[in-house]
C-alpha cells in the first residue's frame, strides 16, 4: 500500500506542465514593439459644421452656409456684414465690420482687434445672423479663425448664432 | 557537488514582466486609430479657438478629404487626379447601394480637412462640387487650442 502510494505520487509530480514563459515574453514583446512603433499621439481635432442648403435642417450646433455666388444681405434677418480683405499673398490684410476698419501689417493683430470688435458688438447682442464675405485669395486659416469667433455668439433672442453665411467678396 | 551546483540555478519569475508587458499592449490596443489611414499627416490644420470636439458618435458615413496647400486632394491615402470624377463615382455608388433617389441628399458627411495655406477660391470650388455630387454636409476639422478667455 505504501510502495504503491508513492508510486503514485511519483507520476504525480512528472506529470506536471511546465509552460515556457520565455517564448510567450518574446512574443508579448514584439508585439508591444509594433504598438509602440506605430503610435502617433495626433493633436485634438475639433470640426465646424458647414451646412449646405439641400441637407436636413435640424442641427444644435452652429452651422455654416457657403455660396459661391454673393448673397443678397436682404435675405437675411438682421444681418451683420464682415468683410476680410486678403494681401496678393493670401494673409489676412484688413477685416471691415460695417463701418469699423481692423487693419494692421501683422494678421495677428487683425484677428486680436476683430475679437475685442466682436466682444464690444454681442455685449448686447443685436443681430440674428452673420455674413462674411471673403477674398478669393485669403487664406483658410484666419478664415476659420474668424469663423470661429462667430459661432460664439449669440443673436438677439439670446440662442446659439446659426445663421453663418460665407461668401465671396464682390 | 553537481547537486550543489543545480540548486544554485536561479530561474527569474517572468509572470509579473508578461503581465506589465500584456498591460502596455491593452493600452496601445486601445488608443490604435485605425482611421488614421484616411487622414494625411503632412497637412498643417489651422489652430482656432475652440470649436466643437470631434463628434464620433452621430455623424454615420464619413468621407475624408484632405486638401494640401497646392490644392491637391488625398482621398484614402491616394492623390485624387479630378476631384469632381472621384465625388461623381462615389456619388453613384452611395446612392446604389442605399437606394437614394437622385433628388436626395447623401447620407454621408464630407470631412474637410484643409491646409492652413489653401486658398478661399481653391475652398469654395471644393464646397461646390461636393454639392454638385450631393454631398450637402461638410465639416471643417481644425486643431483646437486652449481657450484662454471666452468673448
Amino acid at each position: 500500500m505504501t510502495r504503491r502510494s508513492r508510486r503514485k505520487h511519483k507520476t504525480r509530480s512528472s506529470d506536471e506542465v511546465n509552460l515556457n514563459m520565455a517564448a510567450m515574453l518574446d512574443m508579448a514583446f514584439q508585439l508591444l514593439a509594433f504598438f509602440i512603433l506605430t503610435f502617433r499621439a495626433s493633436p485634438i481635432e475639433a470640426q465646424i459644421e458647414l451646412r449646405l442648403p439641400d441637407s436636413p435642417q435640424a442641427t444644435t450646433r452652429s452651422s455654416v452656409q457657403m455660396n459661391s455666388s454673393p448673397q443678397e444681405m436682404e435675405d437675411l434677418d438682421s444681418p451683420l456684414p464682415i468683410d476680410l480683405y486678403s494681401l496678393p499673398t493670401g494673409e489676412l490684410e484688413k477685416i471691415v465690420i460695417g463701418s469699423r476698419v481692423m487693419k494692421s501689417a501683422d494678421p495677428a493683430e487683425v484677428i486680436q482687434l476683430y475679437r475685442q470688435e466682436m466682444l464690444a458688438l454681442f455685449a448686447t447682442p443685436t443681430f440674428d445672423s452673420i455674413v462674411i464675405r471673403v477674398g478669393k485669395e485669403l487664406h483658410y486659416e484666419p478664415l476659420m479663425q474668424v469663423v470661429d469667433l462667430c459661432t460664439k455668439q449669440k443673436t438677439s433672442d439670446g440662442s446659439p448664432m446659426t445663421k453663418i453665411s460665407i461668401n465671396p467678396l464682390k | 557537488m553537481s547537486s550543489l551546483h543545480s540548486a544554485d540555478q536561479c530561474e527569474p519569475n517572468l509572470v509579473p514582466i508578461l503581465d506589465m508587458v500584456f498591460q502596455l499592449i491593452t493600452f496601445f490596443m486601445l488608443v490604435i486609430n485605425f482611421k488614421a489611414g484616411d487622414v494625411d499627416k503632412d497637412l498643417v490644420l489651422p489652430i482656432v479657438g475652440a470649436a466643437d470636439p470631434a463628434d464620433e458618435g452621430d455623424q454615420g458615413d464619413l468621407l475624408v478629404l484632405n486638401v494640401r496647400n497646392d490644392g491637391s486632394v488625398k482621398v484614402r491615402g491616394a492623390l485624387q487626379p479630378s476631384i469632381d470624377l472621384f465625388l461623381r463615382t462615389e456619388s453613384r455608388v452611395v446612392s446604389q447601394l442605399r437606394d437614394i433617389k437622385p433628388d436626395q441628399p447623401l447620407p454621408v458627411t464630407t470631412v474637410l480637412r484643409v491646409d492652413r495655406k489653401v486658398a478661399f477660391e481653391t475652398l469654395m470650388k471644393i464646397v461646390d462640387t461636393c454639392k454638385a455630387n450631393r454631398f450637402s454636409k461638410i465639416d471643417f476639422v481644425v486643431v483646437r487650442k486652449k481657450e484662454e478667455s471666452a468673448p
